[in-house]
């Protein structure tokens, strides 16, 4: 049903007459600019005298400096530090003006007065001096240095060592294997003391059996076990050691089943409903005359591992849903409009480009199909098999928004985190080739984690106080992608992990046993990139207000979460006609009848699908945030993600304004309860006798959970200067296209294109 | 949360149905409810309009109950319920039709087929009333209520319908609020015909009957008609002073029968020089103040357009009048003149006697023309707008769809034009001048924004309503002409939904900032169903010689009255006084979305989820809860350690209050 289309990226490059207003003379600079360099990262090449361009329109903003390519960041040191803004997240491990070298997508390098231009990629040679450096990060980021004042010679050294650095040539030459075996040396001597299993990491990892174990308790699958036939991954290449297969299968039949499918993909259980169904994965079966017979045993032990024998149902994702490359085409265009193109150009007709961008299209397919799985276990008690060739990109995305739709244990933090754990690292999702870190094959690369995110972010925007975390969490989680420091984003498969990070162990004298996540770690150690304040902003309010307490005849009671109220039998049954939901595609033909075709006979609407029934009754029901949560999608229920796609464009920020602002108010509201809480228990603590008095400063200031704090009654409440709708993100020099402004159109045009046909075309083959 | 789902499941819950005027409790609300003479209307306004909004109020709001155009099974429980106990004072007819004080029945046809677009044909009874049309059907499992106020119906179409038999007729109406329910029915012998009933009523003036607003006899607690006091309005804004002056010149609306009776005019001009220049003003709308800023004094001065023609005529009374404005500001030696026009309008204008300022007749004057359509070229993008969004949606062309109409890109005029008169006076410190041609549409849309813009008060429940009364209602926007209140006429020219299209652009700005207003969006949707309704007398009329002529603060009710008697449900939880901040909105495509929920609201697939006030309200709940229990709990130990420990001397017995407004 999706077309196939032509995946590269273009940029479109605008390129006005010279700008030879800039002559700005600078002085020597007095003070040495010294990069701050992590643990065994080494300066490759620098060069004095950059300008950082901070808006297309003016050089009054710009800023000088020094510009330095490492073996892990693109870094720029303006002479004058500019104020620090109090609005942004100030990153651990990279400041400001940093990009990691993995985050460049496209580096850019032109000459205005010889109006070249030239992409350029690992090992090239650059036969003009550049003006100009344009860095297109994968964070959407726009980056533009000028060379007016810089040493050409030391210029191009330095542009063509930030194109080398980042393509490397080999996945060990990504920087994290250089860092972390610095940094677990030489914080050695503070694990020790204190040292807690997994470096106290609390999201379970999935690689050993008891992290299944623990899952199969929670989801009471009392029928299915831990399998460990791919110990030493002896059986397939991309399958975790550990996987939960059902009661009835033996090793020895897995083992015989497994070498007709894809990877030897043998069924992979994701997750078990209260009413006993499960949700697994699986890749295709190659050979044809064997389908239907391995199909009908596993069926039959998926059936058997059900209590009431419910039915499974299987999906084939890949007939019913886009395909990567339309995926990653699809990513590419909405870029485009959102950071790319001129600001003004994209205003008319923006909703129109949006659509054609295709992107929300294809987010509410997913959300869509994700629904209907919904329906199959909870509203048919059946089990449902997804079914995708290799079972490890479409898949992970249905998959696991099927379980934050049910589960509301995955809408919790460390549940989220456990989800991309289970359903993406361990499940064998090729973060490597879907991320290009190595940008080896674009034909390869498509933002399905992305997409993930962004329908998290679609129900977290019709249920705001569902998730235990916000929109700058997804939004940072997003941006972690490109920091190859940890191992999360780093791999292929679990295989491959292992492989490399046992190589990578042997090669930094790391102990033989040692945990990996100690040497290695993955992202959800937050502390290594944030700070514990600055992580406060991934708590969402309404979730921990909630959940904090609630008061019933004057007693604080701890939130219970219930699991119970997965069933229907909490909300009534009246069948009222509200906000009902259409059915979708294939196993639901009945596709937008039930809105528009009244017949013209009059007579009634047609007796609904099941599928519309229960949509319909689920819609009819005020959602229990804390129960099964299906999301609306009409396509006005579907949204453009601002803040990740317009958090660096200038003319899209909103000063003092944003949902931040509504977040502010819930904040502080939150910490006030907070605080009340606390004194709560304080005075209660004496009367019951047995617990111990706290300190009358309270437990506040340390494990304050909101980022804005309650005021005193003599602040202003009104929300601080610094909001807009970017934060804790900032535009300013995150975005800097080549400005059109001051030129009239006609003549940019003409320029554009006298340039691009003269030397664009033969330049740009990379 | 646990106790309000409790409630939900008996029927009635908090949510919209709370009592009447400011109660906290969320009690039975049935009960309650009624108990007050007027709380059954009152409820049941809210629930019709929360329908709009509130759809799925997690765990508080029955959803049945919400719902105009759907089955509402509850809600009927809930009418039964009443009737039995409170039924004298309900006035529920025997179809159980909820009369409002001053409503009667005309007529209750049986066999009515309701043609919904969302569920198929519904069969139940039609009840016509000279305020509403009352559709019920106890068909379906759960009883179905559709009702719809005959102020919105803007014309009645005959159908065919096919296949129903002889003597069926088929009805759609087409409402100005983007829905066309339609019906069919049986005609009978001896039987007053529905559509000429129904024209009766929906369109009273054509049929020398008296608007509905006239016959409504609800007495609410607070008086709407106070809201608005121009005197105390320019008292508060700093006026008058030396150099404005509060002028009873057209007190009798002599000088102009369309402006109020109260203006602000330069201090040094003498009444001879006014009418001179009120000669040379279309509609002798002349320039008057109507805002002032409080620190640089630059003003915000609105009339219409000079009647420059093609002969380029001058006026030197009107080239004075505009100096004195520029002198009365200090700060700047300019004065900017905001044409709302398109530059090519405004010439043709010319050529009708109409016009513009020339710069060189008036130095130091600028003239910016902000290129808005005119009132027909709105009206045009709202019909396409209905077309995109009713009955049904082009899911895969929804954005280019809307697109298409063009509303998004007026409404982006709308708030660019008045964001730039703000800015010119913020940080330009200049006073503008605003005018279109008559300078009661355009010219009150930009003003209005601009005001909401620069002066807090606006942004508040009471400031907005004022913003209302005085530059819309008292300076003669001509609801009456533009609506159409009760008048057949509906392919009239004149009607036009710009104050709908205004009330849009706060809503676009209540979205960019989410805690800078008062009031909410269920707020804004209600005064927009009462700009049609008829029920109220706030919109009714072109101007405020017609309305003291009418006596229409004497004979009807003001919206206000209802609004603000209770406020709580039209407050805004997250609100914070965004004092003396300029709040300019962000005029991108990129942040203006479509009012779904007001322009949507009737498709019930496209209900928005959620609101995220709700969970803020029982926070606030939560909070106030918490603060009594450590209250009590705080008295509780100082008498303890009076005699043994000061163990707790120490603890805070302050509470770190934040500054929160509290709905609660």
């Amino acid at each position: 049903m999706f077309s196939v289309k032509p995946l590269k990226p273009t940029f479109k490059c605008y390129l006005p007459p010279v700008q030879t207003d800039v002559k700005k003379t600078i002085e020597q600079p007095i003070k040495k600019l010294e990069p701050s360099l992590l643990q065994g990262e080494i300066v490759v090449n620098e060069v004095n005298f950059v300008r950082k361009c901070i808006s297309a329109e003016s050089s009054q903003d710009d800023l000088w400096g020094k510009l330095i390519c490492t073996n892990f960041k693109v870094s720029f040191i303006p002479q004058d530090a500019p104020p620090k803004q109090k609005s942004k997240l100030s990153h651990l491990l990279l400041g400001e003006h940093d990009i990691p070298l993995t985050c460049l997508e496209q580096v850019v390098t032109v000459n205005d007065t010889k109006g070249k231009k030239k992409v350029l990629g690992s090992n090239q040679k650059l036969k003009f001096n550049p003006t100009e450096l344009i860095l297109y990060c994968k964070d959407l980021r726009i980056i533009r240095f000028c060379f007016d004042e810089a040493g050409p010679e030391s210029a191009k050294k330095v542009c063509l060592a930030i194109a080398h650095y980042s393509h490397p040539a080999d996945i060990q030459l990504l920087f994290g294997f250089e860092y972390q075996g610095r940094r677990y040396h030489e914080s050695k001597g503070e694990r020790v003391n204190g040292s807690t299993p997994r470096g106290g990491l609390q999201t379970p990892i999935f690689d050993r059996p008891s992290d299944w174990d623990r899952e199969i308790k929670r989801t009471g699958a009392s029928e299915w076990r831990v399998c460990a036939i791919n110990e030493n991954y002896a059986i397939s290449q991309s399958l975790p050691e550990y996987i939960v297969v059902p009661v009835s299968l033996a090793d020895q039949d897995l083992k015989q089943y497994s070498i007709f499918y894809t990877d030897q993909r043998i069924p992979l259980w994701c997750w078990n409903h209260v009413n006993g169904s499960a949700l697994v994965r699986m890749a295709n079966i190659n050979d044809p005359l064997q389908q239907k017979k391995i199909d009908q045993r596993v069926f039959t032990a998926i059936t058997k591992s059900h209590p009431q024998r419910g039915e499974v149902v299987r999906s084939d994702l890949d007939k019913c849903l886009p395909n990567i490359q339309d995926i990653q085409s699809a990513f590419v265009k909405i870029r485009q409009i959102c950071v790319i193109d001129p600001f003004e150009e994209s205003e008319e007709r923006w909703l129109t480009s949006v659509e054609n961008s295709r992107w929300l299209e294809f987010v509410r397919a997913f959300l869509k199909h994700s629904a209907e799985m919904v329906y199959y276990l909870e509203g048919k008690n059946s089990s449902v098999v997804l079914q995708e060739g290799e079972d490890r990109d479409l898949s992970c995305v249905v998959s696991s928004l099927v379980q934050l739709m049910l589960d509301p244990h995955y809408r919790s933090l460390i549940g989220f985190q456990s989800l991309v754990q289970k359903e993406w690292v361990m499940a064998g999702h090729r973060f490597l080739d879907r991320c290009n870190h190595l940008k080896k094959n674009d034909k390869e690369e498509s933002p399905l984690f992305m997409l993930f995110l962004d329908c998290v972010w679609q129900m977290m925007n019709q249920y705001p106080a569902a998730f235990e975390f916000t929109e700058t969490y997804l939004t940072v989680l997003s941006d972690s992608m490109w920091i190859p420091l940890f191992s999360t984003f780093l791999f292929n498969s679990p295989k491959q992990r292992a492989q490399y990070l046992m190589d990578f162990a042997k090669n930094k004298a790391i102990p033989q046993g040692e945990d990996q996540v100690v040497y290695f770690p993955p992202v959800w150690n937050w502390s290594q990139q944030l700070s514990i304040k600055d992580q406060t902003l991934f708590n969402n309010p309404m979730y921990v207000g909630k959940g904090a307490a609630c008061v019933q005849n004057g007693e604080v009671k701890t939130f219970r979460r219930t699991k119970k109220t997965y069933s229907s039998t909490m909300r009534g049954t009246s069948a009222s006609q509200r906000n009902g939901l259409k059915g979708g595609e294939e196993p639901l033909p009945r596709r937008g009848s039930l809105l528009s075709e009244l017949k013209p006979d009059f007579s009634p609407v047609k007796d609904e699908s099941p599928i519309e029934r229960f949509f319909r009754d689920w819609f009819s029901r005020p959602a229990d945030q804390q129960g099964v949560l299906i999301p609306l999608l009409m396509p006005s229920h579907v949204a453009l993600w601002k803040l990740f796609f317009l958090r660096w464009v200038p003319e899209a920020c909103i000063p003092k304004g944003g949902p931040i602002t509504a977040y502010h108010k819930l904040s502080q509201l939150v910490d006030e309860i907070e605080i009340l809480q606390s004194k709560l228990r304080q005075y209660k603590g004496p009367s019951s006798g047995s617990t111990p008095l706290p300190s009358p400063s309270g437990p506040l200031s340390d494990q304050r959970r909101m980022y804005f704090k309650a005021s005193s009654p003599s602040d202003s409440s009104t929300p601080p200067d610094y909001l807009s709708s970017s934060f804790p993100f900032t535009p300013v020099g995150n975005l800097c296209r080549r400005g059109i402004h001051g030129t009239p159109i006609s003549k940019f045009l003409n320029g554009a294109r006298i340039w691009l046909s003269t030397e664009t075309l033969a330049n740009d083959t990379v | 949360m646990e106790k309000q789902a409790g409630a939900a499941g008996d029927g009635v819950g908090s949510g919209p149905n709370r009592k009447p005027w400011g109660s906290p409790t969320c009690g039975p609300a049935a009960a309650e409810t009624v108990d007050s003479p007027t709380g059954s209307h009152v409820e049941w306004c809210k629930q019709l309009i929360a329908a709009t909004i509130s759809s799925q109020i997690s765990g508080s709001v029955p959803p049945d109950i919400v719902n105009r155009d759907n089955k509402a099974g509850r809600r009927a429980d809930f009418m039964n319920l009443s009737a039995l106990r409170y039924g004298a004072q309900v006035r529920m007819f025997q179809n159980q039709v909820p009369l409002l004080p001053g409503e009667t029945m005309q007529t209750s046809v049986k066999d009515v087929m309701y043609i919904c677009p969302f569920s198929g044909l519904v069969n139940g009874t039609l009840t016509i009333t000279d305020y509403k049309l009352y559709f019920t059907s106890v068909e379906r499992e759960s009883p179905f209520i559709l009702d719809v106020n005959l102020g919105v119906i803007s014309r009645l179409e005959t159908i065919s319908v096919h296949n129903q038999g002889e003597n069926t007729k088929g009805l759609e109406l087409v409402c100005k609020d983007m829905r066309s329910p339609r019906f069919a029915y049986k005609t009978e012998e001896n039987h007053p015909d529905v559509v000429e009933v129904l024209a009766k009523h929906a369109f009273p003036l054509s049929h020398s009957l008296p608007l509905f607003a006239f016959l409504y006899k609800e007495q609410f607690p607070v008086d709407g008609w106070k809201v608005y006091d121009p005197t105390a309005e320019y008292r508060r804004q700093g006026l008058p002073n030396e150099s404005w002056t509060i002028s009873k010149i057209n007190s009798s609306y002599e000088l102009c029968d369309t402006y109020p009776s109260i203006l602000v005019i330069p201090t040094n001009i003498t009444d001879e020089d006014i009418k001179r220049v009120a000669v040379f003003r279309a509609k002798h709308r002349i320039p008057v103040l109507s805002w002032i800023h409080p620190e640089s004094q630059a003003t915000i001065v609105r009339c219409s357009q000079p009647l420059v023609g093609p002969s380029d005529r001058r006026c030197k009374e009107d080239e004075r009048f505009l100096q004195i404005i520029m002198d009365a500001n200090a700060q700047s030696h300019k004065l900017t003149i905001f044409d709302a026009r398109q530059s090519s309008v405004a010439v043709t204008n010319k050529a009708k006697d109409g016009g513009y300022e020339s710069e060189s007749f008036y130095p130091n004057v600028e003239l910016n023309f902000l290129e808005i359509p005119n009132i027909h070229v709105m009206r045009e993008s709202l019909r396409k707008m209905k077309d995109v969004v009713y009955p049904t949606i082009d899911e895969a062309h929804w954005h280019s769809a809307i697109d298409q109409t063009h509303w998004l890109e007026y409404i982006r005029l709308l708030l660019a034009g008045a964001a730039k008169i703000a800015d010119k006076l913020e940080s330009g410190k200049t006073s503008v001048v605003v005018h279109c041609s008559d300078g009661w549409d355009r010219t009150a849309q930009l003003t209005s924004l601009a005001m909401l813009m620069l002066d807090s008060h606006y942004r508040t429940l009471r400031g907005f309503q004022v913003l209302m009364e005085k530059e819309w209602i008292s300076f003669g926007h001509k609801f009456a002409a533009r609506v159409g209140h009760g008048d057949e006429n509906h392919a009239n020219s004149e009607r036009s939904p710009l104050f709908v299209q205004f009330i849009d652009c706060v809503w676009q700005m209540t979205r960019q900032f989410p805690a800078a207003f008062e009031f909410n969006e269920l707020f804004l949707i209600t005064v927009l169903d009462h700009l049609y309704s008829c029920l109220f007398g706030t919109f009714l009329y072109n101007s405020e010689q017609e309305r003291s002529a009418k006596e229409v603060q004497i004979k009807t009710v003001s919206l206000w009255s209802y609004i603000n008697s209770q406020p709580e449900d039209f407050t805004n939880p997250f609100y914070v006084d965004y004092e003396h901040h300029v709040l300019y909105p962000l005029v991108s495509s990129r942040h203006l979305e479509l009012w779904s929920s007001y322009y949507a609201r009737w498709n019930p697939h496209m209900r928005p989820q959620v609101p995220v006030h709700q969970t803020l309200k029982e926070l606030l709940i939560l909070r106030a809860e918490l603060q009594r229990r450590v209250e009590e709990l705080q008295r509780e130990a100082s008498s303890h350690s009076l005699s043994s420990s000061s163990e707790h001397s120490h603890s805070p017995t302050h509470t770190p209050g934040t500054p929160l407004h509290t709905a609660v």
